[in-house]
Parts: structure tokens; sequence; C-alpha cells
């Protein structure tokens, strides 16, 4: 508790919950009722669920490259990074429900360990990660092992999210969405460069 | 304002989730089904005779006003004072009762014809909406009845082919239907509110409703169009009727010009490969350990998805429970119709014309000879309203007769061999066996063919085949991810808990498989001989007219008792009693004037032909007595088993 950084976090606008909440709604709505023009309404909403947890995951994590270390993280990131995981959740609900008849092991069976098990531990280690974030109260001024935590987090879904989008591409719509993810991320590096440069 | 805009956007974001998880719930309520409970004679005719599978024709409301708003699609100019399913060859409701209130969708069950399905199923998509659609059932191509001399039809007789369903004609008055730019769905429900003014939609289920229906006529008029570089502009009015235009004609259909379409994406055209809608009865594997006239199959429940799928039945639509269900209880319910669910004997529907004791003695041995080393046998039954197992025993039986370059010498069968040498015959097994995921241990057999099958076709100099099977490899590759733990109805290539199942033993049984005709037994999950297998022919009173194209009216003709005609008028044709099979009366200067009996069906014309399956092997224009009293014992036999 010695490094707990008590300084409060940057005010929080209704704004920030009001588009948020509607991006996730609306990328919900997309992905159940867009399905029922689909040849095959599960298999769409069990992949449109996965692209709208990587549409809501990028602001969150163009965001956190941009402040992480330097500046504290704001609501945006944290409502964002909360819904991105929430949409995620709901895929893994019905690609394990209905895709996989509740049967973790099939996953395992036939995805194979070192694909199937990332996907189960990024739903736990994210889960607590939000956890803490609206718990704690310095997760927007993160310090010492929960700095390290946070920073880890966010390269383990980045990681997750390309792999799975960009490696793997399933599908058009997929490498689409995770390439322009990738893009945002690369920006993101890129300005957080630009700005230390600027400032020496 | 920024207070406005916030509480605007919470506002929406509240009612997409609320639309969204609503439609959900809802979608779980209309799906909700749990299986039957009873013996298979009840939950398996329930199956065949009322349970969906994916054959989803319109909505229900539509049905009730398909006559009015769509007529020009559905006239055929032969009506001849009959109602537009009577039209088309559908058997009338089983209820037999005249309605005293109108034709709505609160009472669809019991007007819509013998053999269709109320669901809430949309075609191909299977998702669940509150509007309900009307479908076909096995027992709407595989139920027939017998139209007497004195005018009376019998009941609907489970198992035998529907001899008077244009199902060809039909499914193109549909697609006439919904390619009608003006039809939309205000002009159904407009035209239904006027039939059905007591039918009450509250507010909210009628917006719905609305909004599916026009979904779904914008959706299937998308497909149907698109499909018309595969299909062709579908035909109308009297050209439905014209074997000129629709050669397949009343119970019959082009079964591998669909499957070629649904399984290859290719056109299908230049397929003469016309077969008769068949008799399910008796399908039991002992006795029947290939299916199709081919024997192309082994699995009952796989030939039953095969000719769901080959109808236009979805993969989607295929994998819902209820409908896998539904196939594999009516696959059952066919293995068992004839054996212990009864169906009724001849002399149970013709009782003044059953056959004399001594002459159906005589019949059987002469069966014996002639019939049963290829057949099996039915040992005659003391009395005449009950049959006995049927023994599926003879030298021949269950082997394949080759036709073509396959006959053996002296021509062997000799029968049409169009039903077999089609276009893409040889593709279509893997294609087929390709269709449906396996569990990741098939997957991976099945991709291994495919991948076989793209060298194989580079290896000879048909480039154009390996691009086909790459797409196909695509097509199975989307279909692995969609079905992840198998397709429900894949084909059974290893049974549960059998530990010697290997993917050696998997690739041996998959097609292309060994090319020995005569392997005993035939293990191929699918195969692509020229050849007719040897089966029995139980009931073949209802088998009526022969041949695996129904180019012979009757059996008499059939058996050269009597001369085959080279053309006859086909409809709703009177049942024979005496020579077992349909009166067909020849066409007047070239034409069928009756508009009941109206298909011209000419067995010069290709895959039509008449010829072969000459046993016994006698001229009928020069019999000596003898033979023509060994004939008469034949028939005679023939109408008991």
């Amino acid at each position: 508790m010695a490094d707990l950084n008590t300084r409060p976090p940057p005010p929080y606008r209704r704004q920030q919950f009001a588009i948020s909440f509607l991006a996730f709604s609306l990328l919900f709505a997309f992905s159940i009722l867009f399905a029922l023009a689909q040849p095959d309404p599960t298999f769409f909403r069990t992949h449109a669920l996965a692209w709208s947890s990587a549409l809501l995951v990028t602001p969150a994590l163009y965001i956190f490259v941009r402040r992480y270390g330097r500046a504290p993280l704001t609501h945006w990131w944290r409502l964002f990074w909360t819904f991105a995981w929430a949409m995620i959740a709901v895929h893994l609900i019905w690609g394990l429900g209905l895709e996989h008849d509740w049967r973790p092991l099939t996953v395992f069976e036939r995805q194979g360990f070192f694909v199937a098990f990332p996907i189960f531990l990024l739903q736990g280690l994210w889960l607590i990660d939000i956890a803490m974030s609206w718990t704690r109260i310095d997760w927007a001024w993160s310090t010492g092992v929960y700095k390290y935590w946070q920073g880890f987090m966010a390269v383990f879904v980045f990681a997750n999210f390309f792999v799975a989008m960009v490696i793997f591409r399933n599908d058009t719509e997929s490498l689409v969405i995770g390439l322009l993810q990738t893009a945002v991320v690369i920006g993101a590096f890129l300005l957080r460069w630009n700005e230390r440069e600027q400032s020496l | 304002m920024r207070k406005v805009v916030n509480t605007v956007a919470i506002v929406v974001s509240c009612l997409a989730l609320v639309l969204s998880l609503g439609w959900l719930w809802l979608e779980g309520r209309w799906s909700a089904w749990s299986p039957p409970d009873g013996p298979l004679a009840e939950t398996g005719y329930q199956s065949f005779t009322e349970g969906a599978f994916g054959l989803e024709a319109f909505p229900i409301k539509y049905a009730v006003v398909a006559g009015r708003v769509s007529s020009a699609a559905f006239t055929t100019t032969l009506e001849d004072g009959r109602s537009l399913w009577e039209t088309y060859g559908f058997l009338p409701n089983a209820s037999g009762t005249t309605l005293k209130e109108p034709a709505c969708q609160a009472n669809a069950k019991e007007w819509l014809p013998y053999g269709f399905a109320v669901t809430n199923a949309v075609p191909l998509t299977a998702v669940q909406t509150p509007l309900q659609f009307a479908g076909l059932t096995c027992a709407s191509c595989h139920s027939g009845q017998l139209r007497k001399a004195d005018g009376s039809v019998s009941k609907a007789i489970s198992g035998m082919g529907n001899m008077e369903l244009d199902v060809i004609a039909f499914t193109d008055a549909v697609r006439n239907a919904m390619l009608d730019p003006d039809l939309t769905a205000d002009k159904i429900l407009d035209e239904y509110a006027k039939v059905c003014p007591d039918d009450e939609t509250g507010l909210i289920d009628g917006i719905v409703e609305k909004v599916i229906l026009d979904g779904w006529l914008s959706g299937i008029r998308d497909s149907m169009g698109s499909d018309t570089a595969k299909y062709g502009l579908p035909y109308h009015g009297i050209q439905m009727k014209q074997a000129g235009d629709i050669p397949a004609g009343p119970g019959r259909t082009r079964p591998f010009r669909s499957i070629v379409r649904v399984a290859m994406n290719l056109p299908g055209d230049d397929n003469f490969a016309y077969s008769k809608i068949p008799v399910v009865f008796e399908q039991r594997q002992d006795l029947r350990p290939r299916a199709q006239y081919d024997g192309s199959l082994g699995d009952p429940v796989t030939r039953s998805f095969i000719a769901a799928y080959a109808s236009g039945s979805s993969v989607k639509a295929l994998s819902k429970p209820d409908v896998v269900f539904n196939i594999k209880h009516a696959a059952a319910y066919t293995e068992e119709l004839g054996i212990s669910i009864p169906v009724e004997p001849f002399a149970a529907h013709f009782p003044d014309h059953a056959p004399d004791a001594a002459q159906v003695e005589r019949g059987l041995a002469v069966y014996k000879e002639q019939c049963s080393a290829c057949h099996g046998y039915r040992p005659i039954a003391s009395d005449p309203a009950k049959v006995e197992p049927w023994v599926a025993e003879g030298e021949r039986i269950h082997t394949f007769e080759g036709v073509g370059p396959l006959a053996p010498p002296g021509g062997g069968l000799g029968v049409d061999d169009e039903r077999v040498t089609f276009r893409y015959a040889h593709e279509l097994p893997l294609a087929i066996w390709t269709t449906l995921p396996g569990n990741p241990k098939i997957t991976a057999v099945q991709e291994k063919r495919l991948d076989k099958a793209i060298i194989d076709a580079q290896d000879a100099g048909a480039p154009a085949l390996a691009y086909f099977w790459q797409q196909q490899k695509e097509r199975f590759l989307l279909s692995k991810r969609q079905y992840r733990l198998g397709h429900p109805l894949y084909f059974p290539a290893c049974q549960e808990g059998d530990e010697t199942c290997t993917d050696e033993s998997l690739l041996d049984r998959a097609p292309p498989c060994s090319l020995d005709i005569n392997a005993d037994p035939q293990t191929c999950e699918v195969t692509a001989f020229e050849a007719f297998v040897n089966n029995p022919i139980p009931y073949a009173f209802l088998r009526a007219p022969y041949l695996h194209n129904g180019s012979v009216p009757t059996m008499a003709q059939l058996i050269n008792l009597e001369k085959r005609p080279d053309q006859f008028c086909r409809g709703e044709n009177i049942y024979d009693p005496e020579a077992l099979g349909y009166v067909s009366p020849a066409p007047v200067d070239g034409k069928c004037e009756d508009p009941r009996q109206a298909f011209l069906f000419d067995t010069k014309v290709r895959g039509n032909g008449n010829f072969g399956h000459n046993y016994p092997p006698w001229d009928p224009d020069s019999l000596t007595g003898q033979q023509r009293a060994d004939l008469q014992a034949l028939l005679a036999y023939l109408k008991t088993i």
C-alpha cells in the first residue's frame, strides 16, 4: 500500500458513459438482429460479437497507449475496456454454448491447447483487471506492480485479438477489423513517440 | 443540449438492448421443442407426415391467398375444377372433412394438403419467428393413393410414392410467384384480412409479422433471382404441364440435377436422370443394405438427409434439433414400415380382385425361377390380409447390375442408363460426402480426400476440375467452422465406441472408394457405379409405374405378359388391379387431351427408355400357352407380396 497513488481520477462525464454504452448496445443489436438476414444466424452472431468486442477495445487500447505511465487513464478507457470485455464474454457464451454444446473440453480438442487456453485465460484475467479498475482508487494513476499488471493486460488483450483477427483471419471482416485495430495501436505509439520527442 | 444528447443516447442504447434481448427470448420461445414420446409407429408417422425438415415453402397466410394474389403463377389452364393443390397432385388433407369455416392460419392443419408441416422456421436460415410457414415433409412425396374404377380413392398410403405429384411443376409455380414484382407483404396481408376477417393479429405481432414477411419475400426473391443463372427462368402456365418443357411429369423428379446444383453448385444441365418417386417400405438394412435405385448409399438416415438436401433444405436447417429428430425418426419409420408397422396388402385394397390361391402357389414357383435370385421372395401368407416377412436371399440379391460399360456379356439388366451416367456422376459422391463436416477425426479424413481430389485432377490434366475441388474445399472449411463438433447428420463413418475405426479405415470407406463393384459387403459410404442394385420389392403392387424411371405403367407389361407402350398419358390415372398398375391411355394424335392426364410420357425421349429388365425374356407378341399361363400365375403371386 506504500506506493498506492491516491491522486483522484480524471472527472467523470455522463457523455462518456452515454457514448460507450451506445456503441456497445448498437454493436450488440447489430450482432443479434443483422444475423437474421444471414445464411447461418448462429455462426454470424458468434463472429459478429467477436468483431464487436475488437471494435470496442480499440479506443481503450488507443487511450492506454497514449497515456500509460504519462497521464491518468480516463473513464473513456475504463468504459470501453469494460464493454469490450462484456461483449467478448457474450461471444464466449455463444460460442461455447451453441457451437460447443457447453463442453469446454471440445474447444481444446478441436483447437489444441495453445489456441484454446489463451481464450479462456483472457476471459479470466481481463475480468480480474476490470474488477480492479472499478474497485481500486489508483486505477487511473497506477504505479508499481499494478502498473505492470495493467501494461501486461493491454499487451495480452491486444495480442489475443491480433492473433485471432489478423493471424488466423477466419474471414474478411476479422482481417479488416484486426488490421484497423493494429493501425490504431501503431498510430497511438507513433503519437506517443512524437510527443516524447517534442517534450525533449 | 449535451444533456439531451446524452439522454437520447442512453435511451437508444436501452431500446437496442431490450430489442435484441427480447428478440432472443422470443426466438427461444418460438423454437421451444421437445421430442415426442411414444412408439415408433406413432412418432415415426408423425415425423414422416408432419415433421418439418427445412422445406418450408411459404408462410401459411400466403398459402391461404396464393390462389388469389398469385393466380397467374400457379394457373396451368388444366385445373379442370381442381384446387391449386390438387392440380399439382398433392393429396387431400388427412382429416378428409369439409371445412365449415374459411381456410385460415389458425386451422391450417385442417386444410393444408396431406404431408404438409406447419413450422415457425424461416426457409433456409431456420430462424424461428412468429410467422407460421407451410413446409413439405417426407409424406408429401412418399405417400400416395389409389384411384379406383368406381371413382373412389383410397386413403393416403404411407410409404408409397405419390404418382400424381408434379413436384417440379409446383416448384416452378412457386418460383414464378415469388419472383412476381407485384407481390408484396401488404398485398398478402390485405388479401388475407379479407379472407379471414376474424383472424385478429395484435398490434405488436402484426408489426413483427409484416417485417418478417417483408424480409422473407425480399430474401427469397433475391435468392431465387440470383439463382436464375443456375436454374433458368421457371416455366409458367400450360408449359408447367408439358413434357417438352418439364420432362419429369407426375410422380417423377430429377434428383441428380438437383443434387448437382446444391452439392456442387453447378447448373446440372444435360441431366436426363429421371427418377420415379420411390416407395419407402421395409428399408431395414438387413433387407436392403444399399439404398437408392443405384445402391449408392448405405445408411437410411443419410438417404433421408440427401433426399431433403436435394429437395432444397439447407445444411443449416438440417442441423436444427427438431429437424434432425424428424429425419432420423422418419428414416427409422421407413425401416419398419411394412414390417412391424403394417401396410395394407393388395387384398385389403381390392378384395374383389384377390388372386386365386392355386395361381399364387404356381406363381411363386415361376417367381423363384425368374425373379428371386435378384429380389428374394415373400412366402405366401395363409391369411391374404397379411404378409409374411420378406426373405432377402438369392444368388444375386444386394449385388450391383452393371449397365453401359459395366454391363456383363449379353447386356445384363439393359435398362435406360441415364440415371447412372449423367455428367458429374463420378464427382458427386465426394461432393456429397464432404457436404456435412464430421467430428474432428472425420473432418481430417474429409480434408485429405478433398486434397487428393485436387491433386488427382491436376495429375489427370484437368485444372478446372482441380479448381472446382479447391472451391469445394473452401466451402467445406467454412462448414467445418460452422459445425465445430460436426454436423448432427454427418455420415456415420465410425460408430460410437468403435475402437477399430482408424484414419485408414475411414479413408477406405470414403468416396471415391475401391472400384470393385462386387465388393461384399460394399462398405463405401457413397458409390457412383454405373449400375443398379438388386433389392427386395415388397408391396410390388404399390410400385407402379415400373422401372426406376416409371416408364412401364403396369406389372403385366414389366413381366412381358403385355407389350410395353411407347407413349402414354400420365396424371390422375385409375389403378388397374388386374394388370397391377395404371390404366394409361394412349395419346390421340400425339396429344393427351384429358386435362387430368395431360402429361405425355414418351419412352423414346432420352432418359425415358422402357427397355431392359427383360425378365422373363419372352416376347409378349408371341407367348406360348405355357408361357402365358406362367406369367398370369406370376402376376397373381406378385399381387400378394
